[in-house]
């Protein structure tokens, strides 16, 4: 049964510079799991809110999408306020209510149904979803994993035959991200509820797909079922989308040999297959030799946030070096943003050494460590946006100096132009894309002229294009003699760019090494293309080089 | 009792219906506020306390007292230096007389504030915001929701200004720091950030409402509270003792003439059954308290 049925439809903004709508046909059946990819700005933000009455944007429509059969903007409010149910990106901004139950409850209540209906039907729905445990916390106290959780079942609960899906899961950390966008397969499985997904990675739904839709420019491009999707990618746009698709497809993009995998096991045995009676050697690793110039170095430090707590770092020490790019990476809650922030002074820590250039931390005073010294990117960047255009905001870096207004135009055209961020200048900063935002803050950082550069999850929120992008800048600083340390979960991003990876655990530093050795000696905490090549081929670690060994097996 | 540092909050009367608990307490507030007298106000400020220690534990009627006890003495000593109103008069302080009738008056009264004031602790740790709101979404539907929705916006906020704070320090704009006029500057920066902030935000949630129906329909109020036999039986007990103490008010059991001079109440039949009854009325919270501790310690 087809759930949706788009024919000729059109779209045009009555306002503002987005991009319109043409030409769309495509029909989703009852039941499929539907994901909606392009570069960003290529309007599929714009097709999914047309698809929800209540949100469709201000502007003019052509032809006409049916939802079961019926026209969708002619359908009474109540009918599609339930039955489609749209999740967005913002986990935060999308709770009403102060109470979980409250907020589950919120939507039904709005339809006026009866308290004995939406006591069970919540409880259901809080029992599904393992929201029982905090059915009476205040909104406020959740994580962002669970606000998202909250946000998809108060929505579950209305009963929604199809379930829009706006990169639900951008602002979440991976292993969050990763819990939600199974809670949505499970819906998928278990309920039969159609959803229509984009995401800004799609390293994890791609293999949940029936359908992938590529857009472009407004229009779709290509809707197909996953494998051929990848075998398309491939052929046509090597440069383009197909960077955004999970390791096991790209691998098998490189060659396009055999079926396409899709999981990591797929992946496995599809690469034994190709492998087959071949013996590939494994690359050598090469032993780390690392500047010797300090930047940053932690030795035996402890912290605790108040007396008698837990401490949050226990005799944590470790170095970076000039011009490296440095990851640490570790779970969830295991330190590491408590760590940058007494690093950058944000906290007082008990006992131990940290010294910033070769000075120690404590000696630093008022905000002189930001003084051509430090930069910290905040996981928030639109924190740092205050005015109406980006050039202004950026200019404003130099507001307590002596520099003329020709220099330092001048020198925010030099950074905008290295961020590849110069025709945003005129913008609104609200209005730019996450990854622009984010490129967008490191230049202003950068105006700063920092030697040591802290980012905490630089890629959160970014598509594979923008995180290649991001690597590219961040590359070209370290080659600068600038001096990276990143905190991060994103451990293909860690794989492909640094210098040196350290694994936090426990409130200290387990292990380090070259990305290479770090990796391949994990076996759990490692990459994709690790595990997919692991029991055949030693020390292949990024995607490209899976590519490269499969090319080399042809 | 139970754990001293834990505001009981699902236990004794807690666990009730939010309207028997709120007119309960409204109920003993109205009783501590209107009757003059110092029988009731002394069985009102005893329960008060009493109750207070069930309910809020040792530790935060400790802190109570704290603050209240300085409160009394200046009250009850304000009234004498102030109002010079009575027939006996005791003594004179700098050519004002002082009377027996004003400083029995003073305290009376400060021992209605300070009970009120300790009532007041009880009634926040029983009748909770959603409690509140649970009540006030029976008569004022949409300012029930507008008070829901302002009490998660102001944690968001607050977290937001944290973040906005630090990260702006981080570019070397720290509003702890530097000259005044810069400090200004610092924090108006904060203050605009997060104005454009809460403002994309409110957009999102707008959305949010609209796509889950809000504003098509009369809304119903949903809440998680029952009424059932308990909430019955006790609610029934609190409006008879509630009865009473208006019976009590409007014989005008409840006052007692001060001015000029204090005239001693003739105590009947019908002032003891009003006196045992606000006393069962003060002491109910901890009767409820004491009878579930004692269940725990059966079960133990």
């Amino acid at each position: 049964m087809e759930a949706v049925k788009v024919k000729n439809f059109g779209f045009d903004y009555a306002v503002g510079n987005e991009t319109a709508l043409r030409d769309i046909n495509f029909t989703v059946n009852e039941g499929e799991f539907i994901v909606v990819c392009g570069p960003s700005g290529c309007g599929k933000s714009t097709l999914l809110k047309s698809l929800k009455p209540q949100l469709k944007p201000f502007g003019t429509t052509r032809g006409s999408i049916e939802f079961y059969g019926e026209d969708i903007y002619s359908l009474p409010e109540e009918k599609t306020a339930g039955e489609i149910g749209f999740v967005m990106q913002n986990p935060d901004a999308q709770i009403v209510t102060d109470k979980v139950w409250h907020e589950l409850a919120f939507g039904l209540e709005n339809l006026g149904v009866a308290t004995p209906v939406i006591r069970s039907r919540v409880a259901e729905m809080a029992n599904y979803f393992g929201i029982h445990n905090w059915f009476r916390k205040k909104t406020a106290e959740l994580s962002g994993g669970q606000k998202q959780l909250l946000n998809l079942a108060s929505i579950m609960l209305m009963q929604p035959k199809l379930l829009i899906l706006d990169e639900p899961s951008s602002q979440l950390d991976p292993i969050a991200a990763r819990e939600f966008l199974e809670n949505v397969r499970k819906i998928n499985l278990e309920l039969g509820t159609t959803i229509i997904i984009t995401e800004h990675n799609l390293e994890e739904v791609y293999g949940y797909a029936d359908k992938v839709m590529l857009m472009e420019d407004g229009s779709i491009k290509k809707y197909l079922p996953p494998q051929e999707m990848a075998q398309y990618l491939a052929t046509e746009e090597p440069d383009g989308m197909y960077k955004a698709l999970p390791t096991p497809a790209r691998m098998y993009g490189s060659v396009l040999k055999g079926e396409c995998p899709l999981s990591i096991v797929e992946g496995r045995s599809w690469f034994s297959r190709l492998v087959d009676e071949k013996h590939p050697e494994s690359p050598v690793l090469t032993e780390e030799e690392r500047p010797e110039e300090k930047v940053l170095d932690i030795s035996e430090v402890w912290f605790q946030y108040e007396k008698g707590a837990d401490p949050v770092l226990r005799d944590l020490s470790f170095s970076v070096r000039k011009g490296e790019i440095c990851s640490v990476l570790g779970g969830n809650g295991a330190g590491k943003t408590t760590m940058l922030s007494v690093v950058s002074q944000k906290r007082k820590y008990n006992m131990g050494k940290i010294k910033v250039n070769g000075k120690e931390l404590s000696k630093y005073k008022g905000i002189e460590l930001f003084e051509h010294n430090m930069a910290v990117l905040p996981q928030n960047p639109q924190s740092l946006f205050v005015f109406e255009t980006l050039r202004r905001d950026l200019e404003e870096v130099f507001a307590n100096t002596k520099l003329t207004k020709a220099e330092i135009e001048e020198r925010v055209l030099s950074t905008a132009k290295k961020m590849q961020i110069d025709f945003l200048l005129d913008r609104h900063p609200y209005d730019l894309s996450g990854g622009e935002m984010q490129k967008a803050a490191l230049a202003k950082i950068l105006l700063l002229e920092p030697k040591l550069l802290l980012l905490d999850e630089p890629t959160k929120g970014m598509d594979a294009l923008s995180k290649e992008n991001m690597g590219n800048i961040l590359r070209e600083l370290a080659s600068e003699g600038k001096t990276v340390l990143m905190v991060t979960h994103d451990i293909e991003f860690c794989a492909k760019y640094s210098d040196h990876c350290m694994l936090f655990f426990d409130g200290y530093i387990v292990s380090e090494g070259t990305p290479k050795k770090f990796f391949s000696e994990n076996s759990f905490y490692t990459t994709a293309a690790s595990r997919m090549t692991r029991h055949l081929v030693q020390n292949i670690i990024t995607c490209e080089e899976g590519e490269k060994l499969c090319r080399s097996l042809l | 009792m139970a754990s001293e540092k834990n505001l009981k909050t699902e236990s004794g009367i807690s666990l009730y219906h939010p309207w028997v608990s709120f007119i309960y307490f409204a109920a003993v507030i109205a009783g501590t506020l209107l009757f003059i007298h110092p029988v009731f106000t002394v069985v009102s400020l005893c329960c008060a306390i009493f109750s207070a220690a069930m309910i809020n534990g040792r530790k935060t009627v400790m802190a109570t007292l704290g603050f209240g006890v300085p409160m009394f003495i200046f009250i009850a000593l304000a009234n004498p230096l102030f109002n010079h109103r009575g027939a006996t008069i005791l003594f004179y302080l700098f050519d004002n007389p002082v009377t027996k009738e004003a400083l029995i008056y003073g305290i009376v009264s400060a021992g209605m504030m300070f009970g009120a004031v300790v009532w007041f602790t009880c009634y926040n740790t029983v009748v909770t915001s959603d409690k509140f709101i649970y009540i006030f979404g029976r008569i004022l539907p949409s300012i029930a929701l507008i008070v829901s929705m302002t009490l998660s916006l102001i944690p968001r906020l607050m977290a937001q200004v944290k973040i906005i704070a630090d990260s702006q320090r981080s570019i070397g704009l720290d509003w702890k720091s530097g000259s005044l006029k810069q400090r200004i500057r610092s924090g108006a920066r904060v203050l605009s950030i997060l104005v454009s902030w809460a403002l994309e935000d409110a957009v999102i949630t707008a959305d949010s409402m609209r796509a889950r129906g809000y504003g098509q329909h009369k809304r119903s109020t949903f809440s998680i509270f029952r009424f059932g036999k308990k909430d019955a039986k006790m609610l029934g007990l609190v409006l008879l003792l509630f009865g009473i103490e208006i019976f009590a008010y409007i014989s005008g059991r409840g006052t007692m003439e001060f001015y000029p001079a204090i005239v001693p109440p003739q105590i009947d039949f019908i002032d003891i059954i009003i006196y045992i009854s606000y006393i069962l009325l003060g002491i109910l919270p901890a009767i409820i308290q004491i009878k579930e501790d004692l269940k725990w310690k059966q079960l133990k």
